[in-house]
């Protein structure tokens, strides 16, 4: 396997992303936490890039580290959570049965991410970062396995760029022209996004914002002081 | 009532709506603007301006001329028609200065002085300019009128030290001032 | 075969390399970019300064110039350089040639009507004293400084600032990330910013730059959601989110405030006038809030905070946050110039003309004529600012939340009536 500049850098955001991820756990002072977190969505979102969905990288930055973690700093510092201090009063035993559900909590979810994992498309090429993906009939296939002869024509799908990402395109199929090369240097994702969230889960998408906003007003109405005058 | 309230003025939708009132004042501004590049502000002549706006361009054309008479500007020792030192080291100005400018050492009038009724004469007067805020309390409760501020307020220096001025410069800043004080010779 | 040849037969074969070829471009692209914001940063301080003083009524900083005095250092002291210049070309001294180089000060030094200022503004920062109080987090109170420059630098790479050549070696688009995002990469990346000011604050460890780290935050995140609602009507006219796409079609149909050509002069693209207005004065009013400028300067504002979240700070790590904030305005004005003011296209169908001729003609033309644009945008910016008073900030909380969102989306659904009716 011949390492392109891509699994370079895929390789080092990934490692930055879990080593920013366990940051965040153990880190003792919670601003810190927060800026670690910070750092992981951002090394996610490189990833993201990296694999041509550059929509989903961009609105995992302005989303989450550019507004929700912004929020989280903004209530650490307002409430002056102080570092947290070595508490030795419990026992070996009491703090395993703390930690325990925790753990199970983590450990399940975690067999589910995997189990999802191995279910997607393309799952068996995990070890090989050059996976590609296309654009056939407005779903997003990843994988190896070529497209049926009567979706061929639909946008040549993204792969990692090796450097330029043109160039990268070239090295999978040498057969594709130049013009080509160049359509295909992106997953079209915003418009693949758009098509799944609004046909396949419209329905879903709109329950969801729904339930956003009854907590939303949830909220206000808690939150809200009642004036006597 | 000790105080009395402010009829806030109404505004209309349009005041509200702001762009009509943004436009206005950019207007404003902008009508500054090309008055200054053109050399034509109205109160160029007042402050006898030159070039762009309503400046005086300041190391070439100085304010000296327009300085009130009133204008208060580095503290400095005066000495009498008569050549005397005034001050007499009472101290006063040292007690009243707001800043602690001031450091004065007593000592004996010298020898040669014509006069000898005063007693007492500074040693040395030390005033720190950059402790200094000119605001004059030193001449106001000067009892001899030997301190007094000049009229100079262009005070540079490369040096902390520099900026201490002891009593040689001072006498020398302030000159003789015109009027006897009568105080110390014989027509009391 | 001759040195020369071998050198250039090696730059072609390496130019030949598309890997090569991509790098090399990117590489000069970014150069040029990061040259261009770096010295708008400076000229717009100069700008700020001198219209300040226009708009005052006073010259502004006109006197920092190159004094000839250095050079006179080296030779004899005697000899004044202009005049050794006019015998040299043999001008008599009371020739008006003579009295005008005496009128530009040529005499004493060379004039550069107060540029030379901003440089020596920052040499004064570099050399000045840098005090840490002993109270702060050291750690965030390091890196805040250049949490607030960075991201504005970065945000650049995809701002278009001219069309693309095709050289024999390959195509080149004069943008550094030819991405389909554009937009969304400047909210995304100068959105970020946020943290160097949130940091700032925080790790002074002293209550005023907390309180302006806290507005600040507070401000930022109630303007980028206006702000992202205000420019969706112009992507669904343009139907892209490719900046140099955007600017492409402004060229060939008019721009988006004023459409004069191309298709830009059929009735129903001035049926779309209305929603893109809005959609500009709601955008232009969300970017003077995201660079921190007054009217919206609450998180630095002295009258209540001292110096807001750089209270504590001196020197170069001030100067980082000051340079920050300017090239924040830089952006936003590129990023304004981009999407509503044609970018780079000179207009009325000179682009095409232009490309017909030479494409590398056109390029420098649109170079130009971006700066041009851009440097127009940062007056308006500066003028704004000596024109308004600082807003009280309920009032800021209440304009964001409460008028420009819900305008912002009345103005989506305005924009899709038009839409759906007229075309």
């Amino acid at each position: 396997m011949d390492f392109a500049i891509s699994s370079i850098l895929f390789y080092a955001f990934a490692a930055m992303a879990l080593i920013c991820a366990c940051c965040v756990i153990f880190a003792s002072n919670p601003v810190t936490s927060a800026m670690s977190m910070a750092l992981c969505f951002a090394a996610t979102a490189a990833i993201l890039f990296g694999l041509g969905a550059q929509f989903l990288g961009i609105v995992q930055i302005t989303v989450y580290a550019g507004a929700i973690l912004v929020l989280f700093l903004f209530v650490v510092m307002m409430l002056d959570i102080r570092t947290e201090e070595d508490d030795n009063s419990f026992s070996v035993f009491s703090s395993l049965v703390r930690m325990a559900p925790g753990a199970l909590i983590s450990g399940v979810f975690a067999a589910l991410v995997f189990l999802a994992a191995i279910k997607l498309p393309g799952a068996d090429e995990w070890n090989n970062p050059l996976c590609r993906a296309w654009d056939s009939r407005g779903e997003l296939c990843v994988g190896r396995q070529e497209p049926a002869a009567s979706t061929a024509t639909g946008n040549y799908g993204g792969a990692l760029p090796a450097l330029s990402p043109a160039a990268a395109a070239k090295t999978l199929n040498p057969n594709i022209s130049n013009e080509e090369a160049a359509a295909a240097t992106s997953i079209p994702d915003v418009k693949l996004l758009g098509q799944c969230l609004f046909s396949q889960y419209n329905v879903v998408f709109v329950i969801l914002s729904f339930a956003l906003l009854a907590s939303t007003v949830g909220a206000v109405a808690l939150s809200r002081k009642i004036r006597k005058d | 009532m000790s105080y009395t309230p402010v009829k806030r003025p109404k505004f209309s939708l349009l005041d509200k709506i702001y762009i009509v009132e943004l436009v206005k004042g950019l207007a404003i501004t902008m009508k500054h603007m090309v008055l200054s590049l053109l050399g034509k502000t109205p109160a160029k002549k007042e402050f006898n301006g030159k070039g762009m706006g309503a400046c005086m361009p300041f190391p070439e054309q100085r304010w000296d001329d327009h300085l009130p008479s009133y204008y208060r500007g580095a503290p400095t020792l005066v000495r009498g028609e008569d050549g005397r030192e005034r001050c007499v080291s009472c101290q006063l100005c040292e007690f009243i200065c707001p800043a602690r400018a001031i450091k004065i050492t007593p000592g004996a009038v010298s020898p040669e002085a014509a006069c000898q009724k005063q007693e007492k004469a500074p040693a040395e007067f030390e005033i720190d300019m950059l402790r200094c805020i000119y605001c004059g309390m030193c001449q106001e409760v000067c009892p001899e009128q030997a301190i007094f501020l000049s009229k100079e307020y262009l005070i540079t220096v490369t040096d902390r030290k520099q900026a201490v001025r002891n009593k040689a410069t001072l006498y020398k800043l302030g000159g003789t001032r015109k009027g006897l004080v009568n105080k110390w010779n014989q027509y009391k | 075969m001759s040195l020369f040849d071998s050198i250039w037969n090696w730059c072609v074969d390496l130019l030949s390399n598309e890997i090569w070829f991509y790098l090399i471009t990117t590489v000069v692209k970014l150069v040029l970019m990061f040259a261009v914001i770096l010295a708008f940063v400076v000229l717009s301080v100069w700008i700020e300064r001198r219209v300040a003083g226009w708009i005052q009524d006073r010259p502004g900083p006109n006197r920092a110039g190159i004094p000839l005095q250095l050079f006179q250092q080296f030779g004899s002291k005697e000899k004044q350089p202009l005049k050794e210049w006019l015998h040299f070309f043999g001008i008599p001294e009371s020739c008006w040639i003579a009295k005008l180089c005496t009128w530009l000060r040529l005499d004493r030094e060379i004039p550069t009507f107060g540029l030379m200022q901003p440089c020596l503004d920052g040499g004064k920062l570099f050399l000045k004293q840098e005090l840490t109080p002993s109270y702060v987090r050291k750690v965030y109170f390091t890196i805040a400084p250049m949490l607030v420059l960075g991201p504005p630098m970065v945000a650049a790479a995809v701002i278009p600032f001219a069309s693309g050549v095709t050289t024999k070696f390959g195509a080149i688009n004069m943008v550094v990330a030819n991405i389909g995002i554009g937009p969304l990469w400047i909210f995304a990346i100068s959105g970020l910013s946020v943290y160097g000011l949130t940091l700032a604050g925080w790790s002074s460890n002293s209550k005023y730059p907390f309180l302006g780290g806290l507005r600040a935050t507070a401000q930022l995140i109630s303007y980028e959601v206006a702000m992202g609602l205000s420019i969706i009507p112009l992507l669904m006219v343009f139907s892209t989110l490719n900046m140099q796409d955007i600017v492409q079609y402004q060229a060939d149909n008019g721009w988006t405030l004023l459409p004069l050509w191309g298709e830009g002069l059929s009735w129903q693209r001035w049926a779309l006038m209305a929603p893109l207005a809005l959609s500009f004065i709601i955008f232009v009013t969300c970017v003077f809030a995201e660079a921190n400028r007054t009217p919206f300067d609450m998180a630095e504002c002295e009258t209540d905070l001292v110096g807001g979240y750089h209270s504590e700070y001196s020197s170069m790590k001030f100067a980082s946050f000051f340079m920050g904030e300017y090239a924040a305005m830089v952006i936003g004005s590129a990023l304004v110039v981009t999407l509503f003011l044609g970018g780079w296209s000179i207009g009325f169908g000179a682009d095409a003309a232009l490309h017909s001729v030479s494409s590398w003609l056109a390029v420098v033309c649109q170079f130009i004529m971006f700066l041009i644009k851009l440097t127009a945008f940062i007056v308006f910016f500066v003028w704004v600012r000596w024109t308004l008073p600082r807003f009280r900030w309920d009032q800021v909380m209440k304009l964001g939340w409460l008028v420009f969102l819900e305008l912002a989306v009345a103005n989506i659904f305005l924009t899709a009536a038009v839409l759906y009716f007229v075309k």
